[in-house]
């Protein structure tokens, strides 16, 4: 047929039940013209539609599976993909479709790993799973964590932790009889110079109950009053049987003479290993012959402190 | 033409060699219908389809690079990328294909210049350095190598490794006057510590520090009896090993005058040691006669070092 063929009602190929085509030549070219009236015109195809380059323009394109060999998107241009979730993440990689990224929240976007969230970047970056640097240094600014285990600490400020540390003294005179081994009682938390920190302390106790196990530094200090060029004995005891002192080893002890003529001050420290609930109590003897006073005199006094050093 | 045009053949437009075109009017359609037999029919075009739109509906689009302005995937949808590599990212932006996502080992990789940075797995693994400089940082347990900060608050104990030995004396050494000698230290003394992290001989008189820093050294000396110029100290590195002749520190000295008691008493102090400086405690009594140090009931000597700090 030469020439055009142009009809106002459908060219039909064949009788449609057998193979039938459509030709055109190079250079031709299949046009929908929707400058008519009625319902826009379209191609459907029920079989594959096999282009060599395809193009909507600006306009938008629909489908279902998608699959291409590469993909770009033009300048401004986005890719929204599907909100997805840790199980089935909207962007994923090769045939794991359990691993990839989703939208975990609003303003978040989160890493899905074997269908777990492992880490989320929003407003805050969380890891969800041990978070790693491989050797590589890590700086941030405040940090806060839970048990920290590290090779070695280097820290410009203070190293602060939880301490435990008592000072003890008397502010009273108390009577100790001759060749006794007689407690010391302790009258009041020392205020100045540290006072009772996490330790507590009953004025006029004896025996003082160690808080918290550890490494402590123990440090006392006894004053006698002018007595006879005798025997002063001072010490310390753990855990002394049954609250009864003289009984056990005994710890920075000190048994000096007196010159008879001063008042005696003496003292002693050590370190030791205490557990919690660990009593120490502080011990005093002396051979005067008769009852001398210990205690309190004028800027001289007995004293006691217990400092945990270490755990 | 009015009407319809059906053949059973080719509709031929032009000689093929010419421009030609098939028009379709608005409302009109293309259809070609598969509801025949034979192979199933479709159109294929040797050059460029445009559109003003294009819906393939739910059936699947292949095609070799695609090119959009923007892509968006409809609910329940997913982007499956190819697995990529850190050199060559499956998803990237812009003009940078070598910075981007791909999946590294089962999980997803972030790239940058080719290098992996970032791994999000059972662990999320950084290979270069993390930086949250202005931002606080929380986390659980945390591991990692020397730490550096501007103060360090734990609301735990601070544990490190510890250094510090107590011995003692179980039996009594002979102690002649006039003679500078040296203690005899007999067991590490377990109650109350022992030894941490020192290493200690029995019988030894000098003692070897472990490791630098801050100590602190306590010596008790018990010696028996009265009627004595008693003194005890310790010495730092002493020559030859031997006391007497080198600096003397944390000294007690007095003449007894108990009346028929032991003598029992010592000194504290601190001191910054090197590693494998040695120490030793010696004693001097002048009462003419050999004395016994060491332990008698519950007086003892012994000798404790702790370390405080580096």
């Amino acid at each position: 047929m030469a020439g055009s063929v142009n009809m106002p009602g459908a060219l039909a190929l064949g009788d449609l039940k057998a193979t039938t085509s459509v030709r055109l030549g190079r250079g031709g070219a299949l046009a929908i013209d929707n400058s008519g009236t009625g319902s826009v015109a379209q191609i459907t195809v029920a079989g594959t539609l096999n282009v060599a380059g395809l193009s909507a323009g600006t306009g938008p394109m629909t489908c279902g599976a998608l699959s291409t060999s590469s993909a770009s998107v033009g300048s401004g241009g986005q890719v929204r993909c599907d909100v997805g979730s840790a199980p089935a993440p909207a962007l994923c990689f090769g045939v794991d479709r359990t691993t990839g990224l989703y939208r975990s929240a609003a303003a978040a976007v989160s890493f899905a790993s074997g269908g777990t969230e492992s880490l989320r970047v929003g407003s805050t970056v969380s890891a969800l799973v041990p978070l790693t640097t491989n050797s590589n240094t890590f700086a941030c600014d405040a940090l806060t964590c839970g048990a920290l285990s590290c090779a070695s600490i280097a820290s410009a400020g203070d190293i602060t932790q939880t301490r435990y540390s008592l000072r003890l003294f008397k502010n009273a005179s108390l009577p100790v009889a001759n060749s006794t081994i007689s407690p010391v009682t302790w009258d009041a938390v020392e205020t100045s110079g540290g006072g009772a920190v996490n330790w507590p302390f009953t004025p006029g106790s004896v025996f003082i109950t160690c808080p918290a196990a550890g490494r402590y530094l123990v440090a006392y200090q006894i004053m006698f009053a002018t007595g006879a060029a005798t025997i002063r004995d001072t010490w310390v005891e753990i855990n002394s049987p049954g609250g009864t002192l003289g009984l056990v080893r005994r710890y920075a002890e000190r048994s000096l003479g007196s010159t008879g003529t001063d008042p005696y001050m003496c003292g002693g420290c050590f370190t030791y290993q205490f557990s919690a609930g660990d009593t120490i109590g502080v011990a005093v003897f002396q051979g005067t012959g008769g009852t001398l006073n210990m205690g309190s005199s004028g800027n001289q006094t007995c004293e006691f402190g217990a400092v945990r050093l270490s755990e | 033409m009015a009407g319809s045009v059906n053949m059973p053949g080719v509709l031929a437009i032009g000689d093929l060699p010419t421009t030609t075109s098939v028009r379709l009017g608005r409302g009109g359609a293309l259809v070609v219908d598969n509801t025949g037999t034979g192979a199933a029919g479709q159109v294929s075009i040797a050059g460029a389809l445009s559109a003003a739109s294009l819906d393939f509906g739910s059936s699947p689009v292949t095609c070799s690079t695609l090119s959009a302005g923007s892509v968006a995937i409809g609910s329940g949808g997913v982007v499956d990328c190819d697995v990529g590599s850190a050199s060559a990212p499956a998803l990237y932006f812009g003009p940078a294909p070598s910075t981007g996502l791909y999946r590294a080992a089962a999980v997803t990789g972030v790239a940058s210049g080719g290098v992996e940075l970032l791994r999000a797995g059972s662990t999320v693994s950084v290979f270069a350095p993390l930086d949250a400089t202005g931002s606080a940082f929380s986390c659980g347990a945390m591991t990692c190598g020397a730490l550096s900060c501007a103060s360090l608050a734990s609301a735990g104990a601070v544990t490190q490794p510890r250094y510090s030995l107590r011995v003692t004396k179980n039996g009594n050494q002979t102690v002649t006057s006039g003679a500078v000698t040296a203690l005899i230290w007999d067991v590490a003394e377990v109650v109350g510590g022992g030894a941490t992290n020192w290493p200690f001989t029995p019988g030894s008189t000098l003692l070897t520090c472990p490791k630098d820093g801050k100590y602190l050294f306590a010596l008790d000396v018990a010696i028996f009896f009265n009627d004595l110029m008693g003194v005890a100290w310790v010495e730092i590195n002493p020559p030859g090993g031997v006391p007497g002749s080198s600096r003397r520190y944390g000294e007690a000295s007095l003449i007894s005058s108990s009346g028929g008691s032991n003598w029992v008493s010592g000194g504290s102090f601190t001191y910054q040691l090197s590693a494998n400086d040695t120490i030793l405690a010696a004693v001097f009594q002048t009462s003419g006669s050999v004395r016994n140090v060491g332990i008698s009931g519950h007086a003892q000597t012994a000798f404790s070092i702790t370390r405080l700090s580096e």
